[in-house]
């Protein structure tokens, strides 16, 4: 009858460890599995932010530079005047009010110049910096210049 | 019973326990590799930073997405773009958003054809279905 016991505790203890393992392995595998469907879908964040951020220099509704006679736009081309915060978040990127620290946003600077503007969520919390080389119009002149864009990712 | 026949059984209770394990397993990984997830993902990451990209191109510009996209439905909207197949349910929809400047209009919905252009006219952009020339 001990010996019948003894087997009896040595096989639940057994079971008991084996459903535990098996477990944990189950886990393993569905979390390596889906560890491998994000690595295969994940975009870098500096690509995106590049994608967003082509429009600051390139597009009139942002900073970039329009004759008003001819209408022409010159991408590239920073038009002082409108490098204000006022252009970047009426017309040009305008994150949502309640949740956009969620989003991307930007501040950007001329180093030259020492003009900066930022969007309507941006904490000064930089997740990293991206660089363009520019053209400032400012009246009449026109001068080069760096403009840096400080992202920040997420909050 | 004795005690060979009981081991026996224990033996024959932990081999189907094992198939079970390995089965449903195989059948999880099988789900996955037959699912669509990743193409529909991958197509709105895609469509989003085309978005991106034709806001930030001054102009009148035309791009065409460079795979066949029959297997899904694609709706774009002011604010986002949603990737889709026929029967899905809600959860297995797959969005991605964007922000326009302001002025900005964005609409088109493409339902299982095979190619998908983004136009840009002026400050409008419209999915469509390319042209045979594009």
């Amino acid at each position: 009858m001990t010996e019948g016991m003894f087997d009896f505790t040595r096989k639940s203890i057994f079971w008991t460890l084996a459903g535990v393992v098996i477990t944990i392995v189950v886990f393993a595998f569905v979390l390596g599995i889906s560890g491998y469907l994000n690595k295969l879908t994940s975009v870098p964040e500096k690509l995106r932010a590049e994608f967003i951020s082509q429009r600051f220099a390139n597009i009139p509704e942002c900073f970039a530079y329009q004759d008003s006679e001819t209408g022409r736009v010159y991408p590239g081309v920073i038009d002082l005047s409108k490098f204000t915060n006022e252009q970047m978040n009426l017309s040009c990127y305008h994150t949502d009010s309640e949740k956009g620290y969620e989003d991307y946003n930007f501040r950007l600077k001329l180093t030259k110049n020492g003009a900066e503007v930022h969007s309507n969520n941006y904490f000064n919390k930089d997740s990293f910096t991206l660089f363009r080389k520019v053209a400032v119009k400012n009246n009449q002149t026109l001068t080069e210049d760096e403009m840096y864009i400080f992202v920040q990712v997420k909050i | 019973m004795n005690r060979k026949a009981s081991s026996i059984l224990v033996m024959i209770i932990e081999i189907i326990a094992v198939l079970v394990v390995g089965a449903m397993i195989t059948k999880y990984a099988m789900t996955i590799a037959n699912s669509e997830t990743v193409t529909k993902i991958n197509l709105a990451n895609n469509l989003q930073m085309m978005m991106n990209t034709l806001v930030a191109t001054p102009g009148d510009a035309v791009v065409a997405y460079p795979y066949n996209v029959s297997k899904f439905n694609l709706i774009l909207s002011q604010s986002s773009v949603t990737v889709t197949q026929p029967n899905d349910l809600s959860v297995e929809k797959i969005t991605r958003g964007f922000n326009l400047p302001v002025g900005y209009e964005a609409l088109g919905v493409l339902e299982q054809k095979e190619s998908a252009c983004l136009e840009k006219k002026s400050t409008r952009i419209i999915l469509r279905e390319c042209n045979a020339d594009e």
